[in-house]
C-alpha cells in the first residue's frame, strides 16, 4: 500500500479514511467469497463483478498491487478462461489482508 | 445544484459523496443503473450525473445512450467514471453520449475541476434555453399588427402608424392588435379628463 499517496488523497478527510476502512473490512471477505464461488460454479461473470469491485475500492484505498490482482481476475472472469484464477484469488487474499493490516495500524496513528 | 452519482462501489460512492458536499453540490447517490434512469427521468432530475461504467442492471454505457434517448430539452451533463482507461473505452464512452470521462482511482483536484466544467456548461445551457424562450416572446410581438380602433390606422414596420391600406394589415389578421395611436390616445385622454374635470 502507498500510504503517502493514501494520506494525500485523503489530505484533511480523515473521518472518511476511518469510514472507507471499515467499508473495506466489511466488505472484501464478501467479495473474496463471491471470487471463489464463481471458480468453483465456473461463473465468469460473478468473478468478474466481484473482482471489478474489490479493483475500484482497492485502488481508491491506493493499494496498486492487490488492485492489479483483482483486475487480472476480472479478466480472468471476463474471457471465462479459470486456469489462474485459484491462484490469483489466494494471492489477492494474502496482499488484501496486508492492506487491511496497514490500514489498521494507519488509523491507529490517526488523530481525528 | 443537485448531482447524481450512480456507483456500485460503496468505497467510491462514500469518496464521491464526501467530496461534492465540501465542493457545494448536493448528491443524490444510487447503486446500479436502473435507479439512476429512475431518477433521471424524473421532472427535478439533476443537471449533472457521475456514472459508473460497470453498474448492475444498466451499465454506464447503456445509460448514457438511454439519457440520449429521453430527448429532455436540455440533456443533463454526463460523466463516466471507469477503471478503464484504454483509448477505445474512452471513444466507445463519448460516443455513447458521455460528455466527459475519468478513470479510478480519482484525482479530487481533477474530479472537482471537471465537474466544475459541468456545472458551467450546464449554466450556459439553461442560460441559452431562457434567450431562445426570450427570442420566441419577441418574434411573437413583432409578429403582431397593431391597429388603432379610433382613427383604423395602422402601426407599420415598427416604425410609424399609417393608413390601413399601407401597413399590410387589416382587420381580418389574426395577428391583429386593437390599440390606440398616439394621436388617438391623446385625444381621447384630454375627453376623459375633461370629463372628470366636470364631474369633480
Amino acid at each position: 500500500m502507498d500510504e503517502t499517496e493514501l494520506l494525500w488523497r485523503f489530505k484533511n478527510k480523515m473521518p472518511l479514511l476511518l469510514k472507507l476502512c471499515g467499508i473495506l473490512a466489511e466488505q472484501t471477505p464478501r467479495l473474496l467469497g463471491d471470487v471463489r464461488r464463481g471458480i468453483d460454479e465456473g461463473d465468469g461473470p460473478r468473478i468478474a463483478r466481484a473482482a471489478h469491485t474489490l479493483k475500484g475500492s482497492l485502488s481508491q484505498m491506493s493499494a496498486p498491487i492487490a488492485a492489479e490482482l483483482a483486475g487480472e481476475l476480472e479478466q480472468s472472469g471476463e474471457a471465462g478462461v479459470f486456469s489462474r484464477s485459484e491462484i490469483l484469488v489466494n494471492q489477492l487474499d494474502q496482499e488484501s489482508a496486508e492492506v487491511q493490516r496497514q490500514l489498521n495500524e494507519l488509523t491507529k496513528s490517526i488523530d481525528v | 445544484m443537485k448531482v447524481l452519482v450512480a456507483e456500485d462501489d460503496l468505497t467510491s460512492s462514500s469518496i464521491l459523496e464526501d467530496h461534492l458536499r465540501d465542493w457545494g453540490y448536493s448528491p443524490i447517490i444510487v447503486s446500479n443503473g436502473r435507479e439512476a434512469l429512475q431518477v433521471l427521468k424524473t421532472p427535478s432530475a439533476p443537471d449533472l450525473a457521475i456514472l459508473d461504467w460497470m453498474m448492475p442492471y444498466l451499465s454506464g454505457l447503456e445509460l448514457c445512450q438511454a439519457v440520449q434517448g429521453l430527448n429532455k430539452p436540455i440533456p443533463p451533463y454526463l460523466i463516466l467514471l471507469s477503471a478503464k482507461s484504454h483509448k477505445p473505452e474512452v471513444v466507445r464512452a463519448l460516443q455513447a453520449g458521455a460528455h466527459d470521462y475519468i478513470t479510478k482511482p480519482f484525482d479530487p483536484a481533477e474530479l472537482h475541476a471537471r465537474v466544475d466544467v459541468g456545472r458551467r456548461i450546464v449554466q450556459l445551457e439553461l442560460l441559452l434555453g431562457q434567450r431562445v424562450a426570450e427570442l420566441e416572446t419577441v418574434k411573437q410581438l413583432l409578429a403582431v399588427h397593431p391597429i388603432c380602433c379610433s382613427c383604423g390606422k395602422a402601426w407599420h414596420n415598427q416604425h410609424d402608424w399609417r393608413e390601413p391600406i399601407d401597413s399590410g394589415a387589416s382587420e381580418n389578421d389574426a395577428n391583429v392588435l386593437h390599440a390606440l395611436c398616439p394621436e388617438c390616445y391623446a385625444k381621447v385622454s384630454s375627453i376623459l379628463e375633461l370629463k372628470s374635470l366636470r364631474a369633480a
